[in-house]
């Protein structure tokens, strides 16, 4: 499959903003980023804001560029996939990313087989 | 996994397993246009400036991005993808103004040819094409 990186310039709240995307392929016709977002244990995970660190500066800054990336993806690609090991991180991050108003994700689930 | 079985997983349509000269095919909500490329400085940096050229931005919303696909006219002369989403008319000016300010030229796909300045044209079979 054609995979490749995109550098893009995307508009948030007035501003341009770049980035570069490491997988980008077209699907359906839609220039689709696919990223994936794996996490060991979701209950200690940094991305976790109930986990035992999910408060501490480091963890909010985490969660904070997992956002800003969602919404950076949102305004530039037609797309995103994330694919996670994590049930929870996609439940929890579908919402966040929802309520921040992006819409054009979906998460793909393939849980670890220990 | 099979591209099949992934097209399935996902429920998001075809997988493209070959990419295709951008602009060829249409895209919903998109829009292709080539930059020239005269190799003065990494396409990416020049690509940094043209956007930027202009400011406050003219578009609302969206983004634009480099698509990778390079063609070479049969003189020689080289032009860079890019695509862009969102506030369709406003990236247009955006970059046709950046453009102008930078002394780059424009061109767009028509059918299977590379259309400059709306009056210049080559069929793409005659062009070289080189994706990264």
């Amino acid at each position: 499959m054609p995979f490749g990186q995109r550098q893009y310039e995307a508009l948030v709240n007035g501003k341009l903003v770049n980035g570069v995307a490491d997988n980008v392929v077209q699907i359906g016709r839609k220039n689709t980023a696919i990223e994936a977002k794996y996490v060991d244990d979701w209950a200690t995970s940094l991305r976790n804001p109930t986990s035992q660190n999910g408060t501490k500066p480091w963890a909010l800054a985490e969660q904070q560029r997992m956002l800003d990336q969602a919404i950076k993806y949102n305004s530039a690609f037609d797309q995103v996939i994330y694919h996670t090991n994590s049930a929870d991180l996609a439940t929890h991050y579908g919402n966040v990313f929802r309520n921040a108003g992006v819409t054009n994700f979906e998460f793909v689930i393939t849980p670890v087989i220990k | 996994m099979t591209t099949k079985k992934m097209e399935t997983l996902l429920g998001l349509g075809a997988i493209q397993t070959e990419r295709t000269v951008p602009g060829t095919q249409p895209m919903e909500g998109r829009e292709f246009c080539y930059v020239s490329d005269k190799g003065q400085e990494e396409f990416g940096i020049f690509f940094k400036k043209l956007i930027h050229y202009i400011s406050p931005p003219i578009p609302k919303n969206g983004g634009v991005m480099i698509e990778e696909c390079k063609i070479t006219l049969p003189d020689g002369e080289v032009f860079q993808a890019i695509s862009y989403k969102g506030d369709i008319e406003g990236w247009r000016l955006q970059i046709e103004q950046g453009a102008k300010s930078l002394n780059a030229k424009l061109a767009r796909i028509d059918a299977e040819s590379i259309v400059l300045d709306d009056i210049q044209s080559f069929r793409l079979i005659d062009c070289g094409i080189d994706f990264k």
